[in-house]
């Protein structure tokens, strides 16, 4: 099949004419459209925008919706917050609004996030505080990051996601994929949605989001970036293709350095140039990931958005400000980690045979260990116990230097057990305890109720905090 | 080594020691039975280093001497011998020849001084048991141990002796029996947590007991229980044989805390009516779970059970309830072990909620309480 008729054979299966077009005309200036637009849906769009303009929820004005739609009509958003830690440090102290803000450790540290202000002069996330002090201006802040904070946001964030479709495939505190596939007789076409999602976390957590809509994940994905800042990018099944070829073949998933220099080497540079070639020559060059490449440089990616609760396994992790190096320092990122994992394990509805403890050191060597557990879990105390007994080891190996990331994540997942156990007594009580504790985060909020050893990941000192307080 | 022995006699004193060999043992001698011939007979011994047992036959003895022989061949090829006299010689080499008329097996032993020592119940103090209690205990309470030997305090039995009571615990984690005699007469102290597999060596040995003598007359029907010491190994002897073991070193969980002080529902019904019922519908639970659902009023008890795999069924029979009505879930198995184990005409549930453990008694009897798990229906 020509790569032509393989594209009108996709345009002509997706339901335009039932559910209304997915290209609406985007008067916000942020937002582009990628494809053709045709003057009737733009028609349609603008008057379906003015009456969304008197609807309070515009999330609930869907057109009718005629027909179910086909697998081969996936409609994927990609929701990537803007600067995530730095905008929120902006939108909780107003004294930052406007300003350079860099998040991360002062000493020895590295960059977690950088605000737009401070963008231009090339400060980038991941890199060393040092560099990034050199290349920022003078009235740069750099703040401590707050991680319950980006917590609390991010369950926010969740429950908006939670509202528009239950696919949702978390890839960090701010990031997402959405499948809205099955959304669209409730909540209209793909980029309403998007549009409607990304206005909700405007006015509820006050935080700008960039958002991708196209009909596979990895297209979404880069939609987002493309998006970014404070954007919408849509593109329309069948415009896969148009839209990736002036794009640097490094945006295609699974090619880093590496691959990047040997494609280079054959001379391709752009998207186009590797959906151009010849597959099996591809394969010769590249091997299995040639294929890969030339599907994806096609807009073909097969990968489903996978839920939590039919995840492998649900991990959380952060990068530090700066390396820490101690016991004490490390153990209550992993108290957070622990208990925001056990969270989303019930929220899932799923427990956990088993627990990773994973390790990056400053130096980027990373390393991982695992527990399992005779009785499967979802309690975060008992997740915290074993990776705080697995760091514990590695201490006593003497070999764990400065840390730079840690994580913990629940594997050997599986659905609860329908025979509790006679002395399951601690575990009934744990249960009941974490049920109260979920009532109360999805009442107040996550971080409305917190170990306080958890508490400490946030301490300010008492110098920070009188700085903050003169800015 | 000669000596010339019964073959009924010689079968018998090599079943009861050869299911205690450990026939893949890394350690070859642990695969053999000790055979030792002196002036009061023949005793023959087995071990896997946890549990030890040692029968004695008469014989006649003409030379003394010891031998290691394979467990299971020396069995097997005894059985097939002709009925009547055996000769078992044994040269130099270990090799053992084994003769009954014109049948005739050569078999090449270890030296029986390899063995291990086996522990000496010489010097312990034995409390007589009757042997129908200890075989009733026994029964009552097997069927809740841990099949898993990763888990040694649960793969065990607990025995207690206080005063005059003996009481017997098991529990896997998910149930627990608990059953008592008062043996008059004993006066005893001691908690021993015995191993699954002497649990059923105990068994296997009160059992053949009861079935010889039962018409019979001589002879007590008693089984001797004695502890070395706290850490053991702990000795059942009746006449001819013994067994040890080793005890478990770990503790049995404190089961007093998970027995329900009081409850909101007495379910009571007939104990054979129930059985029945459950081992019919439980036909199409789940083989995983086995899960059946129980539903009472005041006078029926509705036993369903569903599986979307296979399908459903349900059960209805005559109950009585004091207390609000009550629907809850099990694990039909655990309910068939406790009540084919009983022998009341009636049972009695005693349940609180849905997700509370739940007891299981004979009515009119206080000497067996079962507790379960409710399972999530």
């Amino acid at each position: 099949m020509s790569s032509a008729r393989h594209r009108h054979d996709e345009r002509s299966t997706f339901p335009q004419a039932v559910t209304g077009a997915w290209s609406h005309a985007f008067e916000r200036p942020t937002e582009r459209l990628v494809g053709p637009q045709q003057p009737e849906q733009q028609r349609v769009a603008r008057s379906r925008q003015r009456a969304n303009h008197d609807e309070p929820r515009p999330l609930l004005t869907a057109p009718p919706y005629t027909r179910a739609p086909a697998m081969t009509d996936r409609a994927i958003i990609h929701v990537d917050m803007d600067a995530f830690y730095a905008s929120v440090e902006q939108r909780d102290d107003p004294a930052l609004r406007g300003r350079p803000v860099i998040v991360g450790g002062r000493h020895r540290g590295v960059v977690l996030a950088a605000s737009y202000e401070v963008r231009p002069y090339g400060v980038r996330s991941a890199m060393p505080m040092a560099q990034a002090l050199r290349l920022a201006p003078r009235d740069v802040v750099v703040v401590r990051p707050r991680f319950a904070a980006y917590v609390a946001a991010s369950e926010r964030l969740h429950e908006i996601f939670a509202a528009v479709t239950d696919l949702i495939e978390p890839l960090s505190l701010d990031e997402a994929f959405l499948d809205v596939t099955g959304s669209r007789a409730l909540f209209g076409e793909p980029d309403a949605i998007a549009r409607s999602l990304r206005q909700r976390i405007r006015d509820e957590l006050h935080l700008p989001a960039s958002a991708g809509v196209a009909r596979v994940k990895f297209v979404a994905k880069i939609g987002s970036d493309l998006a970014k800042p404070d954007g919408l990018r849509v593109v329309l099944p069948g415009d896969e293709r148009c839209f990736l070829a002036p794009l640097s073949v490094a945006r295609l998933w699974g090619v880093g350095p590496r691959t990047h220099e040997r494609l280079r080497a054959i001379g391709l540079e752009t998207i186009d140039d590797v959906s151009r070639r010849d597959p099996v020559a591809l394969e010769r060059d590249l091997g299995p990931l040639g294929a890969h490449l030339h599907r994806l440089a096609h807009g073909l990616d097969p990968r489903p958005v996978t839920p939590d609760r039919e995840a492998k396994s649900i991990g959380a992790e952060d990068t530090f400000g700066e390396d820490l190096a101690t016991r004490e320092d490390l153990l209550p990122h992993l108290h957070a980690q622990a208990l925001r994992v056990a969270r989303r394990l019930r929220r899932s509805g799923r427990v956990a045979r088993g627990v990773v403890l994973k390790l990056k050191t400053g130096d980027f060597e990373s390393r991982t260990r695992r527990t399992t557990f005779r009785a499967a879990t979802d309690d975060g105390q008992v997740l915290y116990d074993a990776v705080a007994e697995m760091l514990a080891r590695e201490h006593e190996d003497g070999r764990l230097g400065p840390m730079r990331l840690t994580g913990v994540s629940a594997v050997l997942l599986e659905a609860p057990t329908v025979q509790p156990g006679l002395f399951d007594a601690g575990a009934r009580r744990a249960a009941k305890l974490n049920g109260a504790l979920d009532a109360i985060a999805n009442r107040f909020g996550v971080g409305a109720l917190r170990p306080a050893d958890v508490l400490d990941t946030d301490r300010e000192t008492p110098r920070e905090e009188v700085r903050r307080r003169e800015r | 080594m000669e000596f010339v022995v019964n073959k009924r006699e010689f079968v018998r004193a090599l079943s009861r020691v050869q299911s205690v060999a450990d026939k893949k043992s890394a350690m070859p001698i642990l695969t053999n039975v000790l055979i030792v011939a002196d002036a009061s007979g023949v005793r023959l011994a087995a071990t896997d280093l946890t549990l030890a047992v040692t029968a004695h036959c008469k014989a006649d003895v003409r030379k003394g001497g010891t031998v290691a022989l394979p467990a299971r061949h020396v069995f097997d090829v005894v059985k097939v011998l002709p009925d009547g006299d055996v000769t078992v010689t044994v040269e130099k080499n270990f090799s053992a020849r084994i003769k009954s008329g014109k049948r005739r097996f050569d078999l090449s032993g270890m030296p029986g001084e390899d063995f291990p020592t086996l522990p000496d119940p010489s010097k312990v103090t034995l409390t007589l048991i009757p042997a129908d209690d200890v075989a009733e205990l026994i029964a009552l309470t097997q069927f809740s141990m841990s099949p898993d030997d990763t888990r040694p305090h649960l793969s065990a039995a607990l025995f207690e002796m206080a005063g005059e009571v003996l009481r017997v615990v098991t529990t896997d984690g998910h149930r627990l029996s608990k059953a008592e005699r008062k043996i008059s007469g004993m006066n005893a102290q001691s908690k021993l947590l015995i191993p699954a597999k002497a649990v059923h060596e105990l068994k296997r040995m009160v059992d053949e007991l009861r079935a010889e003598k039962k018409d019979a007359t001589s002879g007590p029907l008693t089984v001797g229980i004695g502890a070395a010491s706290s850490q053991g190994p702990v000795f059942f002897q009746r006449d001819g044989m013994t067994l040890s073991s080793k005890l478990v070193d770990a503790a049995f969980p404190s089961y007093e805390q998970v027995i329900p002080s009081a409850t909101d529902r007495t379910v009571t019904a007939s104990r054979t009516a129930l059985l029945d019922a459950l081992r019919a519908v439980s036909l199409v639970a789940s083989d995983r779970t086995s899960g059946v659902k129980l539903q009472v009023n005041s006078s029926r008890m509705l036993i369903t059970s569903e599986n979307p795999e296979i399908g459903a069924g349900s059960d209805e029979i005559d109950a009585s309830l004091q207390g609000p009505d009550v629907t809850i879930g099990f694990n039909s198995k655990y309910l068939t072990d406790a009540l084919s184990a009983l022998t009341s005409e009636e049972v009695a549930l005693e349940l609180s909620g849905e997700l509370d453990p739940g007891m299981i008694k004979p009515v009119g009897r206080d000497d067996y309480l079962g507790v379960i798990m409710p399972m999530r229906i």
